[in-house]
Order: structure tokens, then C-alpha cells, then sequence
């Protein structure tokens, strides 16, 4: 700051002197019994946190660490029923521990932003996001503008949100934009009032690798002149190219916090160490990911890698969607390959790109409009019903959200034995094969007579599996199975598909946006983009020398996380 | 956030006051439904002329109306076919509507589209006009009101059947069942039929407050049981002439008719709570 320069006479605060913005010490978050419905609880347990100008704080953590409501508390937002204490809590240097609600609405927004991680819900759906950032300037901004340089004033922001031709997407509604275009507008609304801090809660959770990496770099940018940022996340791999200072958040406790490079590259805590196994990726092909999966123990049935006959082969797959404005879409356009027996096979692409339509129109519950899919050289029938019926349980499915896929009235029991009665029709060979199969999922025994909603995402995950291998399925279509889950059950459940397929006999098509996690499991790949592969081949060569320039640009957005000289 | 749907909604909640005094006043007329001598030991159709238009006292707690019968007493035996009339005809309207709604919701779209454009014609009608032309032509009676009642309430039940049974029909777990069930007929049957039907206990028992009032209504027109039977319907009907002169030949029957269709309504529209609040855990 030079001597000239004086402090805006509008702001209602003086800027500290210090460049702290935000010191926390001994933070503790709990809920009311009463308030929350007896589900009183700390969430948050004696939480230190300090944000600098200039400064990218990350705090990482699973679901149910208390990060999101720690970002809450920051603004005044824990909820009904949260109790804050702390040893100090200062904000600009003030203390807001007997703020009351008028205070905070002085500094939300205004001092501090908040962009949230799912856009759409959080822009009014009647509002264009023009007027969306004119409410921000107004309420906020620490002069008032005319109209017309309101109207300017938008068109910047959105335009230094790297949002093109703002003048015409500032008159646009959000669901006439994609979901990268709507978490630019939020960032643009989230800075319009020049805050001095900006808390990002999960900003790209929802977003493709392409679109979060920009988004990531445009946080970045908003940083650099002299605020604080403040990210949360719970992948370890986003924050650890931004962040300066990462906090490792578990069960509402601190197990780590530090400098970004020593959290990441030298970690001291067992959980961080976990965290940073856990992360699938080219690095941690053919290990565990995870020490509390363990191995199944079975022989190995003997390679048959090289059999004659692939046991899917899909050959000029084409698939149109009649459109909302009567205008047909071709979601799949000319996808031929194969799968061979015991090979897992990924498929990765981002949002849109067809990979969905791959995997029904593989399963069988959609057909094709032009092209076959034959298994075992045998034609795959789409859904004409007599066609089917001789091949039902040939080809299963495990999806992303394996609640969906439970019929709510069922227990664990019953979901797996539909599957299992197509290979046993006795009813005491049933209940057996019923029991070995939730052995090999790894269930805990006392779960088979509960509902899936009792359960956790990684327990209704196995459950899925367990019901998917129950046919004795020839091919296994796995689509975004890991997608919903945290990083350390996402690795128990890929170590747990990594040992399925070496004592099955089931090939797999595994389809994810998830770039690291395709390449931690496939033999071969195909990356696909608007409806065609672009490339395909073995997953090394594809990963590490891809040729299709969009595979490239895939690559290049994937978050790096040198954890092989992590781990050393 | 660290609190999960799951969890903050899982707390069972007592039930309330309102819900428990709901309860026991429909208690207390299915005693009168079903032994109604047990709370009046007097004849509901038992006439005293020298005692006509008695005000309520200790001996006729309702008072008497103009042929000089005890009100008390014809209203309680009158819950015998107010309920009869105000569930049977909910059954059948539910009956209807359940089964092609199914129907609509599973059949192809030629079916689907005719049983729901018929749902679209008949429910543009209210409820109780619908049933009023119906009965015009059946003629007056208490089956024929059941009917009526309960086929001009169907629509309502087929369509809300329908469309759950088309979302359900959609949703994943009826895809992944026909990965393991190879007969179309059997996914129906074991999947989308019991779910589809998930939301009808509750809508049935939010009409039969509707069904009772229509009933009542349609009796006070005189299509209902006829006289002397005392249904509050036409008791009211009865006891419109006299309403200046005696006001309880009137009131209590209807006071009776309001309460029931409160505390059935109250005790619904809890159900329905408690059945979206599963369904969101």
C-alpha cells in the first residue's frame, strides 16, 4: 500500500492493518439436540485456521468432517440450531462471536463471497444472471452506480469470469447455460462487491475435468490482488496445485495442517497418508488403494486373455434422441469395439458425451438405432421382450447411485437373491450362494436383513456388486460406480472390483469421467467425445502418449498429484 | 453438510394432540357404527308427538325434532350409514381408479392415452356435480349414491395412480430388474405395481372425508337413504323447516358431519406426512 493511498471512505469498515483477514482459534460447532431434531452434536472440535491476503486455504476432508459447516460459520450461515464457540474468532480484525444477525448481513457478500458447488440451484431460476449480479452490486457494492454502469459493470465481471460474449449471456437465464457457464456466473456474482474474501464450497465437484480446471484457474487469478481464498474439498488432488496451506479435516479434528507442499509431499499423519493412497491415477495401477480393503482370498482362475471370440463386440452403434425442440440429437454416432473375456475395458469422457446411452445400450434396456452388439458371438437383442428372455442375466449393471437402483420395499436379501434365482433356482443353494456373495462384497454379516437406506454409500455400493455378480454375469457394465462416494471408500471399492475381476470370470465395460480412476483399473481404454471414440487402445500407451489431440487436452486438465514421490 | 437427510428426519415425533383426539372421535363412531345401542338405548325411530321440538336436556342431550324422535340417538345410529356410504363408496372409487390407472400407467400408449384423456373429461367435473347427474338417472337410494360417489371420485385416484406408476416404471430400479427378471409382466407385478401403490392408503383416507360430505350432501338433496332412516343428510334436510324454532334438530347433525370430516382429514393428511417423510429417507 503506498502512503497516498487512502482507505475507500464508503467501506464501514478500515481495513486491518495486519494482512490477517480471517483468524480462528479452538473453533467448536454443535448442534442443539432440540434444533436438530436430537441430532445434537460437535461437528467441529477445536479448528485453528488463519487466512492471509493473497493466501489459498484448502480445508480437504470426507463427507461428515465438518468443512462445509466450517465455511458456513464463516459467514454466519452454521444453521439452525449451531452452537459456535471459540477461543478467538476475528474476521478483519473484528471479533464476530457476539455478531449479531445485521452484522454479518453487513459483511456477507460484500466482505466476504461464497460460491457454492452446485450452481443451479444456487442462481433463481426466474432471474437472469445479469440481474442475479446487479442485486450483488447493489446491495453490496461500495458505491452506487447508475444503470448504465451497472450494466457495464456486469458485462466485466462476467467477461473477467471468462464467460464469452458476456453482453449477450448477461440477459440469459441459468438453464440456458451449461454447468461450467453457471459456476463462472456464480463466481462473477460471488465478486462483484470486490470481497475481500472468497469461500469456494466443492466450486468443480460437478463439473468436467476441462471446465474445472479453468474454473480452478480463475479462482486462482481472483487471489492475486491481495485476497484470501478459502477451498474446500474433498479431493486432495484439486486443491494441491492451488492451495498454499491445506488443512486436513477428519471427524470435525485437524489431523494436519501446513504448508501445501509438506501436507501433500510429506505427509506426517496416517489419514492424510490414506487420503493421498487413495487417489487412483496412473501411478497406482495394480496396487491396493486402500490398507483397510482386504484381499480376497481365492485362486486366481487361469488367464484366458487371449481367447479367439471377445465376448461383447459392438459394431457401428448409432443412437438419436428426439430433442426438446423436436430437434434430433445423435448421442452415439458410429461406436464400434470390443471387450475381451477377464478384461476390463474403460470408457471416459465428460458430461454429454454419450457414455451413458454406451452403457444401456450394452445392457440391453435400449436399442440400438443402427449397428449390433453381439456377446459370445451371439446377437444381443435390444428390448424386445421374447429376445431377451433367453439371455436375462448375461449382462449387469452397477450404477452411480445404487439407492435409485434398489426396489425401496426390499432388504439386502431379496435384492440379491433376483439375481442369484436366474443362476438357482433352489431355493437352499440360493441362500447359500445369497451369503457367499455378500462375503465376497465384504459385508458385515448383519446386514443382509436390512434396507438398503440403513446403509452406508460403500455398503449399498457392495451391495450392488454382490447383486450384479449374483446372474453370473458374462459382462459386467460398471457406469460411474465410485462417482457418489469419498475418496477412501471409492478406493476400498475399486480394490474390491480389482479382486472380483481376478476370481470371475466376468469381463468388464468401465465407464467414468474420472480419467485417474479408468486408468488405475483398464486394461484397454477408449476416450469418448460427442458421441465418438476418439482413441482407443492399451491404457499406458493411450494415457501416456495419447495421439487424439482432445484426449490431450482431457490429460492436460486432470489435476496432477505427484504422489509417487509422495509416497516415497 | 454433516447432517444427512437420513438422520435428521429418522427421529419418530409423538403424536400430536390434534391427531389423538382425530383418533378417538372416530373411535368413538365406529362404536356408534357398530353398536350403536350400546351409547343410545333409545329407538332412533321411536316417534312422540307430545314431545316434538324439545330443546336439549338431561333426557334428549340433542334435544327432539318436529315427529318428537330423540336426535341424540338418531345421530348416533345415523354413523352407521353416514361411514357405510362415505368408506364403501371410497373403496370403489379407489378400486376403479387403482385399476385403470394401473392400467394407463403400464399398457401401451394408445390405452394409456384413452383411460387418460376419460380421466381428463370426467375429472373436469367436480366430484359432486358428476355424481349428481349420475344419480339423476339411477334414481335415488343408497347403493345408487354409493355409486355414484364412488365412480365420480375414481379420476382422482386413476391419475395420481398413473403418473406414479409411469415414474415408476422409469426409475432405475425397474431397469436394473429387467437385468435379472426376464418376463416384463413379472417386473410389473413384483416392482412397479406395490410401489405404484404406495401413495393410496393415504389418498383414500383423505377421501373418505370428502366422500362423507358428498354423501351428506347428496342425502340432503334426497337421493340418499330415504326416510325415516336417520342418515345426517337428510337429517338435516328434515330439520331445515324448523331451524328457527330449533336450532339442534340441525345443529348437531351437522356438527357431527364437520367433525368427522376434520378428524378423518387430520388423520390423512398425517399419514401422508409420515409417508413422504419415509419416502425421503
Amino acid at each position: 500500500m503506498t502512503l497516498t493511498e487512502v482507505p475507500s471512505a464508503t467501506r464501514s469498515f478500515v481495513a486491518p492493518a495486519s494482512d490477517l483477514l480471517i483468524d480462528i482459534k479452538g473453533l467448536r460447532i454443535s448442534f442443539d439436540p432440540a434444533e436438530a431434531r436430537g441430532q445434537g452434536h460437535t461437528v467441529v472440535d477445536g479448528l485453528d485456521l488463519q487466512l492471509r491476503r493473497g493466501r489459498i486455504l484448502a480445508i480437504v476432508g470426507e463427507s461428515g468432517s465438518g468443512k462445509s459447516v466450517t465455511a458456513r460459520s464463516l459467514l454466519g450461515l452454521a444453521g439452525r440450531g449451531a452452537r459456535i464457540e471459540a477461543e478467538r474468532f476475528d474476521i478483519f480484525g473484528q471479533d464476530v462471536r457476539r455478531f449479531e444477525e445485521a452484522a454479518w448481513r453487513r459483511l456477507r457478500g460484500s466482505r466476504i463471497g461464497l460460491v457454492l458447488q452446485d450452481a443451479l440451484t444456487s442462481l433463481d431460476p426466474l432471474r437472469t444472471v445479469g440481474a442475479e449480479i446487479d442485486e450483488a452490486l447493489e446491495a453490496h457494492a461500495a458505491r452506487r452506480w447508475s444503470r448504465r454502469e451497472r450494466t457495464s459493470e456486469i458485462v466485466r465481471l462476467l467477461d473477467s469470469a471468462g464467460i464469452r460474449d458476456p453482453d449477450f449471456k448477461r440477459r440469459q437465464y441459468p438453464h440456458q447455460l451449461s454447468g461450467g457457464q453457471r459456476q463462472r456466473a456464480l463466481i462473477a456474482s460471488a465478486i462483484a462487491a470486490d470481497p475481500d474474501v472468497i469461500i469456494a464450497d466443492e466450486p468443480t465437484t460437478a463439473l468436467d475435468v476441462t471446465i474445472q480446471a479453468r474454473i480452478l484457474r480463475l479462482l486462482k487469478e481472483k487471489v492475486g490482488g491481495g485476497k484470501g481464498l478459502i477451498l474446500i474439498s474433498h479431493d486432495l488432488s484439486v486443491v494441491a496445485e492451488l492451495a498454499d496451506d491445506i488443512i486436513v479435516l477428519n471427524r470435525g479434528k485437524i489431523v494436519e495442517a501446513g504448508p501445501a507442499r509438506q501436507v501433500i509431499y510429506n505427509p506426517a499423519n496416517d489419514y492424510t497418508k490414506q487420503l493421498i493412497a487413495a487417489i487412483p491415477g496412473s501411478h497406482s495401477r495394480g496396487r491396493r488403494l486402500s490398507a483397510l480393503s482386504p484381499a480376497i482370498a481365492a485362486e486366481e482362475l487361469p488367464g484366458t486373455d487371449a481367447e479367439a471370440v471377445p465376448v461383447v463386440r459392438a459394431e457401428g452403434l448409432v443412437k438419436w434422441y428426439r430433442g426438446a425442440g423436436g430437434e434430433d440429437f445423435k448421442a452415439v454416432d458410429g461406436v464400434s469395439f470390443t471387450v475381451h473375456a477377464r478384461e476390463i475395458l474403460g470408457l471416459v469422457g465428460e458430461s454429454g458425451s454419450g457414455k451413458s446411452t454406451i452403457a444401456k445400450l450394452v445392457t440391453g434396456l435400449l436399442p440400438p438405432d443402427a449397428g449390433t452388439i453381439s456377446i459370445h458371438g451371439k446377437p444381443w437383442p435390444g428390448v424386445t421382450a421374447g429376445e431377451r428372455r433367453a439371455n436375462v442375466g448375461t449382462v449387469q449393471l452397477i450404477g452411480q447411485d445404487s439407492l435409485g437402483s434398489f426396489d425401496p420395499r426390499y432388504t439386502v436379501r431379496e435384492i440379491v437373491a433376483e439375481s442369484v434365482a436366474l443362476a438357482f433356482p433352489d431355493r437352499k443353494e440360493r441362500e447359500r450362494r445369497i451369503r457367499e456373495l455378500l462375503d465376497l462384497v465384504q459385508l458385515p454379516a448383519g446386514t443382509i436383513e436390512r434396507h438398503p437406506r440403513e446403509l452406508s454409500g460403500g455398503q449399498r455400493q457392495r451391495v450392488s456388486i454382490a447383486r450384479a455378480l449374483g446372474s453370473d454375469p458374462k459382462v459386467l457394465v460398471c457406469d460411474e460406480p465410485v462417482s457418489a462416494l469419498d475418496v477412501s471408500v471409492q478406493a476400498q471399492i475399486l480394490d474390491l472390483l480389482h479382486d472380483i475381476r481376478h476370481v470371475s470370470r466376468t469381463s468388464f465395460l468401465f465407464i467414468s469421467h474420472d480419467i485417474g480412476v479408468v486408468y488405475h483399473l483398464s486394461d484397454r481404454v477408449m476416450v469418448m467425445n460427442d458421441g465418438i471414440i476418439v482413441e482407443q487402445g492399451r491404457s499406458e500407451e493411450v494415457f501416456s502418449s495419447p495421439n487424439h489431440s482432445y484426449t490431450q487436452k482431457l490429460l492436460e486438465a486432470v489435476p496432477k498429484l505427484e504422489t509417487e514421490r509422495a509416497l516415497k | 453438510m454433516s447432517i444427512s437427510l437420513t438422520e435428521a428426519f429418522r427421529p419418530a415425533r409423538p403424536l400430536r394432540w390434534d391427531i389423538i383426539l382425530s383418533l378417538a372421535f372416530l373411535a368413538l363412531l365406529a362404536i356408534a357404527a357398530l353398536f350403536p345401542w350400546l351409547i343410545a338405548p333409545r329407538d332412533p325411530l321411536q316417534t312422540d308427538f307430545g314431545n316434538a321440538l324439545m330443546p336439549p336436556s338431561l333426557e334428549h342431550f340433542f334435544g327432539t325434532d318436529k315427529l318428537g324422535r330423540d336426535v341424540y340417538t338418531r345421530t348416533v345410529y345415523g354413523a352407521r350409514y353416514s361411514l357405510f356410504i362415505g368408506v364403501l363408496s371410497t373403496v370403489l372409487g379407489v378400486g376403479l381408479g387403482v385399476l385403470f390407472g394401473l392400467i394407463a400407467g403400464v399398457s401401451n400408449r394408445l390405452t394409456n392415452e384413452g383411460i387418460s384423456r376419460f380421466f381428463d373429461v370426467v375429472g373436469a367435473f367436480p366430484d359432486l356435480l358428476f355424481a349428481l347427474v349420475l344419480i339423476t338417472f339411477t334414481g335415488p337410494g343408497t347403493w345408487n349414491l354409493i355409486f355414484a360417489i364412488g365412480i365420480a371420485s375414481a379420476p382422482r385416484y386413476g391419475r395420481v395412480v398413473r403418473a406414479e406408476t409411469l415414474a415408476i416404471r422409469e426409475s432405475e430400479f425397474v431397469q436394473q430388474a429387467k437385468l435379472s427378471i426376464a418376463s416384463h409382466a413379472k417386473v410389473v407385478i413384483r416392482h412397479v405395481l406395490p410401489n405404484a401403490l404406495g401413495t393410496v392408503p393415504v389418498l383414500a383416507t383423505l377421501g373418505i372425508g370428502s366422500a362423507i360430505l358428498g354423501a351428506a350432501g347428496l342425502s340432503y338433496l334426497g337421493f340418499g337413504p330415504q326416510q325415516p332412516i336417520p342418515e345426517w343428510g337428510s337429517m338435516l334436510s328434515e330439520a331445515r323447516g324448523d331451524l328457527r324454532v330449533a336450532w339442534w334438530s340441525g345443529f348437531f347433525p351437522g356438527l357431527v358431519i364437520t367433525l368427522t370430516v376434520i378428524s378423518v382429514t387430520l388423520v390423512g393428511r398425517y399419514l401422508q406426512r409420515r409417508f413422504e417423510r419415509r419416502s425421503v429417507s
